[in-house]
């Protein structure tokens, strides 16, 4: 289908089209570059705009097709980089007053990769400072807004990266997720985003957070696009000792719309808990529609699910704290508030508690292996919560109220701490129009069948096609 | 009155180990904001120790699943 608006297309369907030399990446690239320039300054989704670089890149790329060196499907497509990959010779501020002046001296490997593949880098995108939270509430740069609703958060910390795709700014991104920012986001904006299995796409010249959690991931508006995305990213890298050796496979050959027979787990408890009604009721309806596809489904448990939380901070906060330390002692005051005080956190958490929290992290995998031994892949919501005013950092559920940077990552965080491949689609939307997202999980290196599953469910439902009222 | 003593506890914990590592002490809403979440990092921890993590001692690793990937 042919969106109305050609700044909403998506990469699976213009790219024959580019090869055909039927559209041509100058336009492409222009027509991005136009709608940056006149909706940046509202949405905040942009910290730098390579102007000039990314028409000329364009241009190579249409002499290049136009010569017959059509290289693949994001040959000439104009995507952006969260602000924390090193693109050498342009400046990286992480979101954050800390890394002014910095300028990067060497490319992220799936810099490099994306480049190779021929995409045109448009810019670098807002996010929560160091990727160290769930909103992209940013003193430092202005906080990104959710094109569903400009008072709201976009979720984070990749939140640049979704609403540059939920207001057309961009045809793809690359976001991080270490404790849900990749998968958040997505949820909170109506767009599509994918993490890996740890180990799957390299992290070389990325800045860490917390080395065991991190992975890269991408973040666009629909299943095809990930697949095109992840399939151009993912790989072993000589440059990063945690990536795997094992093979990539074609993953545009899982995009399969049949699911029957496949066996789906949904973990009831703390994964349905603590959740507001509108949620819980999407995803509810999203299962049985799998159901209706012919996929079968049963209930699991993961019995240590409840301590996920307590560890995964442990981890994170003592890993980011190392990653900080000179910094933060001789200039602490250029930290925000939040990051901050999480930072020292970790300054606190002693080797005991560190290396008890890893030993937890092995049990929970075993326990989750154990779930897979019966099932293809979970289903759970990604968020428990819709997008929030920015303002809000409590948020109530019933008679409860909670944190609203901690509720927002307590579903995704079980999947950093064990690695798991994990993709969030949207599968509806709340009266007031606020995009909902499912999660589905799979076993360790099997982005296949989450993809198989997510394209499934995203051609059988109408909610991708949904597009935010964004002027231009 | 027990419990505020725990508090105190925890606070005065959080102190001693920030006060080596910074060198301009934080402000008392940063190590108040701290000390709370340290107190449930560290409740949350120790509800751990009845269970079995001694099991899988050597699998203390990073890398879960690339470890179970790429190991024969």
């Amino acid at each position: 289908m042919t969106p109305e608006n050609p700044a909403f297309d998506s990469i699976f369907r213009l790219a024959p089209l580019v090869e055909r030399k039927e559209i041509s990446p100058v336009e492409v690239t222009r027509l991005h570059l136009d709608r940056i320039e006149r909706l940046n300054s509202e949405y905040l989704a942009y910290l730098d705009v390579f102007f000039d670089e990314a028409m000329a890149s364009s241009r190579l790329a249409e002499m290049e097709i136009q010569k017959g060196r059509y290289r693949g499907p994001l040959h000439g497509m104009p995507i952006a980089l969260k602000d924390l990959f090193h693109v050498k010779g342009t400046g990286m501020t992480c979101g954050s007053k800390a890394m002014t002046g910095y300028v990067s001296v060497s490319d992220a490997t799936v810099h490099t990769k994306l480049m190779n593949a021929g995409s045109i880098l448009l810019g670098k995108l807002n996010m929560h400072e160091f990727a160290w939270g769930g909103t992209s509430r940013n003193l430092h740069c202005g906080t990104p807004r959710n094109p569903w609703d400009k008072a709201r958060l976009p979720g984070g910390s990749s939140g640049g990266c979704a609403v540059a795709l939920a207001a057309g700014l961009a045809m793809g991104t690359l976001g991080t997720d270490t404790g849900g920012s990749v998968r958040i986001p997505a949820s909170l904006s109506g767009i599509v985003g994918l993490k890996p299995t740890y180990g799957r796409v390299s992290r070389y010249g990325v800045y860490p957070l917390s080395e065991s959690c991190d992975h890269v991931g991408p973040m666009v508006r629909n299943v095809a696009d990930a697949a095109i995305l992840l399939q151009a990213v993912a790989g072993p890298d000589d440059r990063d000792p945690t990536t795997s050796s094992n093979a990539v496979p074609d993953y545009m050959v899982s995009l399969k719309e049949d699911v029957r027979g496949l066996k789906l787990g949904i973990p009831r408890t703390f994964f349905f808990e603590d959740i507001q009604p509108e949620v819980h009721e999407a995803v509810d309806v999203a299962i049985s529609h799998f159901e209706t596809l012919g996929a079968r489904v049963f209930d699991i448990t993961i019995p240590s699910i409840e301590h996920v939380i307590a560890s995964s901070t442990a981890i994170m906060t003592a890993e980011a704290y190392e990653i900080h330390a000179d910094r933060l002692r001789e200039s602490s005051e250029k930290y925000g508030d939040d990051v901050k005080i999480r930072l020292l956190l970790g300054a606190c958490i002693d080797a005991e508690q560190y290396l008890k929290a890893q030993r937890f992290r092995r049990l929970l995998l075993n326990e989750m292996m154990g779930v897979f031994a019966g099932v293809d892949a979970m289903l759970t919501p990604t968020t428990l919560l819709t997008a929030c005013n920015i303002d809000d950092l409590a948020i109530c559920i019933g008679q409860q109220e909670y944190n609203t940077a901690a509720h927002l990552a307590r579903v995704t965080r079980p999947f950093n701490m064990t690695g798991l491949p994990a993709i969030s689609v949207p599968c509806g939307f709340t009266p007031n129009d606020l995009p909902i997202g499912l999660q589905i999980v799979g076993r360790p290196f099997d982005e296949s069948t989450i993809l198989h599953l997510a394209y499934a469910y995203e051609r059988s439902t109408p909610w991708h096609e949904k597009r935010p009222n964004v002027s231009g | 009155m027990g419990e505020k003593n725990s508090e105190r506890a925890v606070e005065e914990s959080v102190v001693s180990k920030l006060l080596g590592k910074t060198k301009k002490f934080p402000d008392m809403a940063t190590v108040q904001a701290v000390t709370v979440l340290y107190g449930q990092v560290s409740e949350g921890l120790e509800v751990l120790e009845p269970m079995d993590l001694t099991e899988d001692r050597p699998a203390v690793q990073f890398l879960v699943c690339k470890a179970q990937s790429d190991d024969p």
